[in-house]
């Protein structure tokens, strides 16, 4: 069956799906951009995006909430994406950059640099990456051959995920630093994120998702068995290595700008696949229509938490406890996850 | 190694592990001291360590063991070398329920409208049996979880790691959000720590840990029989579907009455049984004697480090125990892949 | 005759009133009834307010906690002989049992939940500073259990009357200043009804986040500022506690405050954390007013550790 037949079959129609799924993210920014402090109606803030007045109203729609809603559009694509790789590179169902360590990692990457070498953008977003490839790497080590048992590299990557918060309380504690800073960090949000982050997290996450996309077809063949993949004239594990490296790459540096936020990675594929039934085979779909629910999840849980919780609560606490509620709803339900 | 010829090497080095644990801390005391605590004219040096090194001793003692030992049970039934019944929502429910009962204080704990501002705090004396409560419960929603015409062990273990990351983000979330000022009290305790620990916190979870090790050593015939896969198992005469999910019951008990004491403590559990494997004879009743003692000089040692190396300040025995055992951990799975 | 009825008389009242002072029972933050036999003489401060007040009365100092590895500097040269009892959340027991204090006097929020521990070493009290007024309760409670209740009453005395004072000599135009704890991304702005922020509107200013009337709990007196918020209010002036050290976090709206373009944003020291200390709230008040009216207010005597610094940011 070719790919324009499967999107073509039945179910929800595709295009109505996607352009459903973009409203409901462009709902989210337009509210994100016209709900704050320095009051503004909907279509001033609109307008600012065009025309700066010098306002205040303007600065902060434009310095302000711009930067934050794409930091979080920008977080919840580069999650959900990232869930997705990993979820087709290990063939694990319950592939999630928390779950795999990926995200503890990179925690503890930025953790060390912000108390120990330099609290600059740049070498925020470089040290959260290092941090999440080590853990990812380690995850791998110890879990053994990735495909071999979904539960081993899950524990793997939980056993690496404790390590690493361990070692981040340990560094926050001999250098003074006080922990709730840390579990401020932790939780994850967008609170007073500005053009500084999202100009150290774009170039990542662009380049991480035109790679996810231009991987499609290879990853495709990943979800064969290894020695049909190799049948096909695919270097299985050269390319599990690549799409293994873009899944960090777009979780580290999402972690960087946000804080290891929960659940998204794992829950926005899943519901895509959910939403797609058998067309989630056609990899690009399933990949933009998870990138799409990673958006509006992450746009939409900013926006409550600025407009309902005045910034009490961070984005990172109502993903996680709603995402955490899916999580369960949807192991309790799979029977793919019978032992 | 035998058995036989084990036990004395461990004795000795429990009983160094904890003269060095009675011996360091932030006040300096010294060796004369530690040999003289039983003398009948204690000085203040003495008393320190009466008072505070050997309760924190003797709970680094039992909750190493508990620990230690729940881990080769778990181990051993889901045949997974990856399995720790602290990932298995026995620390997330502890900690759900303590930072729950932190957050609420004001409702349960009330101590009225001292000096014009309502205060309340949570009594340490309740933490435990509040966190006992919890994991127990926790444990309890992940057997449900899990029910599915039987129970499938990995279907056990995804289910309750998947519950410990769930409980774990909504313990964060509860800490930001739900009471500002007593966050500081909520981290300390989820990070594992034996601060302020004496005899009247572990004194309780010593009627259930005996309990429970007693019951397992009585099934340690079967637990053996488990180690082989079901059909093999089966031919033993062992009922694997009852039995299994009757002893990882019994290890997440002896489990969450060790973290009701001093918090989650990571690690413990995971790797002291692959030390025992190693060490040990490949006989469960030689591992399970390993466990115990190795996981609780695992435990006494992390304490003696915590406390020692930046006194006055603590670094929380959990935190020790995590970035000690990491490493190791990642080696011992590495030299085992390589075996296999 | 007469003059020897007074003294008679002023004898009589001063034994009586030694008398009196001891036993003492002092209803403290847990509302536990702590009866105090006698004049205690070594003091184990938790909490820095204690420290504080040990100090202003010239009592040695046993011992302080400290936050985040930071001492009561402010207090200067006079905590010079106390020992470090570590972070104010788990004060270490060894050293707190070997320093043999006859009384401690803690944080209930902090060192209550181990009371136990901490009663088996001496005697124990707990207090509070939220408020103001709660901070002037503490303060009179903890000169009760000194045994030095005429000498504290006094200090309260005197410093409402300096505030009157403060109230009478500010510009009648007052500035708007705001106070800020500030955990790196997150900001914690106070309202009227933490100590902090009272004392800085005792100082002739008023705060734009004005007060809580309804208030639960203590936690309700926060309210998490973005940039966003900050534009909104505009204060003149911005007091700023950079709890996790080093520079504060910038973001390119502090361009557009007037506080950031008069050079108005001060880093200000450990007393701002833990204001309700008779010298603590004192040196608040002064240097708050000098650095809001410099015209009207003198620049105070004070330590030059614990001074307000205008504001670093990391670029």
């Amino acid at each position: 069956m070719s790919a324009e037949n499967v999107v073509r079959a039945g179910g929800v129609p595709v295009a109505l799906l996607i352009s459903l799924l973009a409203a409901i993210a462009l709902a989210g920014v337009g509210a994100s951009l016209s709900i704050g402090a320095v009051g503004t109606s909907f279509t001033d803030a609109l307008g600012y995006l065009w025309h700066d007045d010098g306002s205040n109203a303007a600065f902060s729609v434009r310095e302000l909430r711009l930067p934050r809603v794409l930091c979080a559009l920008g977080v919840g694509a580069a999650l959900a994406l990232s869930g997705a790789l990993i979820q087709t590179v290990t063939r694990n169902p319950l592939g999630d950059p928390g779950l795999t360590g990926v995200s503890g990692g990179a925690a503890f990457g930025v953790a060390l640099c912000l108390t120990l070498l330099s609290q600059s953008a740049g070498a925020i977003v470089l040290s959260g990456i290092a941090g999440g490839f080590l853990a990812a790497t380690l995850t791998f080590l110890i879990a053994g051959r990735p495909n071999l048992q979904p539960s081993r590299l899950i524990l793997a990557g939980v056993a690496v995920s404790i390590f690493f918060i361990a070692a981040t309380s340990a560094v926050m504690i001999l250098s003074r630093s006080s922990m709730q800073t840390l579990y401020y960090w932790m939780i994850g949000g967008f609170i007073n994120r500005d053009w500084v982050e999202w100009v150290m997290f774009w170039p990542w996450a662009v380049a991480g998702t035109i790679a996810a996309f231009a991987l499609s077809p290879a990853l495709r063949m990943l979800t064969f068995e290894d020695s049909m993949a190799a049948s096909m004239g695919l270097n299985a594990t050269r390319w599990r290595l690549v799409a293994g490296s873009v899944s960090v790459i777009l979780a580290a540096s999402a972690v960087a700008v946000a804080g290891p936020i929960a659940f998204v990675g794992f829950v926005a594929p899943h519901l895509a696949r959910l939403c797609l039934g058998a067309r989630h085979a056609v990899m690009w779909l399933w990949l933009c229509v998870s990138t799409l629910f990673g958006m509006a999840v992450v746009i939409w849980a900013d926006t409550i938490a600025r407009a309902f919780f005045s910034g009490r609560a961070p984005a990172g606490v109502i993903i996680t406890i709603i995402g955490g509620i899916a999580f369960l709803v949807l192991m309790r339900s799979a029977r793919r996850f019978k032992g | 190694m035998s058995t036989r010829s084990a036990l004395p090497i461990y004795l000795v080095l429990l009983l160094i592990v904890c003269l060095l644990s009675l011996r360091f801390g932030a006040v300096e005391v010294a060796w004369s001291d530690v040999f003289n605590i039983t003398s009948e004219t204690p000085n203040a040096n003495t008393q320190v360590i009466l008072d505070y090194r050997l309760p924190r001793t003797v709970a680094a003692i039992v909750i190493g063991s508990y620990l230690a030992l729940s881990g080769l049970v778990f181990q051993t039934v889901l045949r997974n070398p990856l399995a720790d019944p602290t990932m298995f929502g026995v620390s997330g429910g502890a900690a759900f329920a303590v930072v729950a009962a932190m957050s609420l204080a004001i409702y349960l704990f009330p101590v009225g409208e001292s000096l014009q501002v309502a205060t309340s705090y949570l009594p340490m004396a309740v933490v435990p049996v509040i966190a006992l409560v919890g994991s127990l419960s926790a444990t309890a929603l992940v057997f449900w979880l899990a029910w599915d015409r039987g129970f499938s062990p990995l279907r056990l273990v995804l289910i309750g790691v998947v519950l410990a990351a769930v409980l774990n983000g909504i313990v964060m979330a509860m800490v930001l959000t739900l009471s500002e000022t007593r966050t500081e009290l909520a981290i300390l305790w989820l990070a594992g720590s034996l601060y302020a620990r004496d005899f009247s916190n572990v004194l309780p979870a010593l009627p259930w840990g005996v309990a429970a090790i007693s019951a397992i050593v009585i099934l340690s015939p079967q637990l053996s029989a488990l180690r082989f896969d079901p059909q093999t198992a089966a031919s033993m005469g062992v009922a694997t579907r009852t039995l299994a999910p009757v002893l990882l019951g019994i290890a997440a008990c002896l489990a969450a009455s060790a973290v009701s004491i001093a918090g989650p403590i990571g690690f413990v559990g995971l790797i002291v049984p692959h030390l025992a494997r190693l060490i040990a004879r490949p006989t469960i009743a030689a591992q399970i004697l390993s466990c115990l003692f190795i996981g609780a000089i695992l435990v006494v040692a992390s304490d003696t480090v915590g406390r020692a190396v930046a006194a006055p300040l603590e670094v929380p025995v959990g935190i020790v125990t995590s970035l000690l055992g990491a490493p190791v951990f990642a080696f011992l799975i590495r030299a085992q892949a390589k075996r296999i | 005759m007469k003059i020897l009825t007074y003294a008679i008389a002023a004898g009589f009242a001063c034994t009586t009133a030694f008398a009196d002072s001891y036993p003492v029972t002092i209803n403290d933050g847990r509302a536990v009834e702590v009866t105090l036999e006698q004049k205690p003489e070594t003091v184990a401060a938790l909490w820095a307010a204690a420290a504080d007040l040990l100090v202003a009365l010239d009592t040695p100092v046993l011992g302080v906690t400290t936050y985040e590895g930071k001492m009561p500097v402010y207090l200067g040269e006079k905590l010079n002989g106390a020992l470090d009892y570590g972070d104010i959340t788990a004060p270490n027991l060894e050293l707190l049992s070997t320093s043999k204090p006859d009384l401690t006097i803690g944080l209930t929020r902090y060192n209550a939940p181990y009371s136990d521990e901490i009663e088996a070493i001496g005697q124990f009290l707990t207090f509070d500073g939220f408020s103001f007024e709660q901070s002037m309760a503490s303060v009179s409670e903890m000169g009760r259990a000194l045994g030095r209740d005429a000498d504290v009453a006094a200090m309260n005395r005197d410093y409402i009357a300096l505030i009157n004072d403060y109230a009478a000599r500010a510009p009648k135009e007052q500035k708007e200043a705001v106070f800020i704890w500030s955990f790196h991304d997150t900001l914690y702005g106070y309202r009227e009804n933490l100590t902090t922020a009272d004392i800085i509107k005792q100082a002739g200013t008023s705060n734009p986040l004005g007060r809580a009337e309804q208030l639960e709990s203590a936690d309700d007196a926060f309210v998490v500022l973005e940039a966003e918020d900050l534009l909104a209010i505009d204060p003149d002036v911005i007091f700023m506690f950079i709890s996790h050290g080093g520079a504060a976090k910038f973001n390119a709206a502090y361009e557009r405050l007037k506080a950031y373009k008069a050079g108005q944003i001060y880093s200000v020291g450990y007393q701002y954390s833990q204001p309700s200390g008779p010298i603590a709230r004192e040196m608040i008040l002064r240097e708050v007013a000098h650095l809001v009216y410099p015209e009207t207010f003198e620049k105070p005597d004070m330590p030059d550790t614990a001074r307000a610094t205008q504001v670093e940011f990391a670029k």
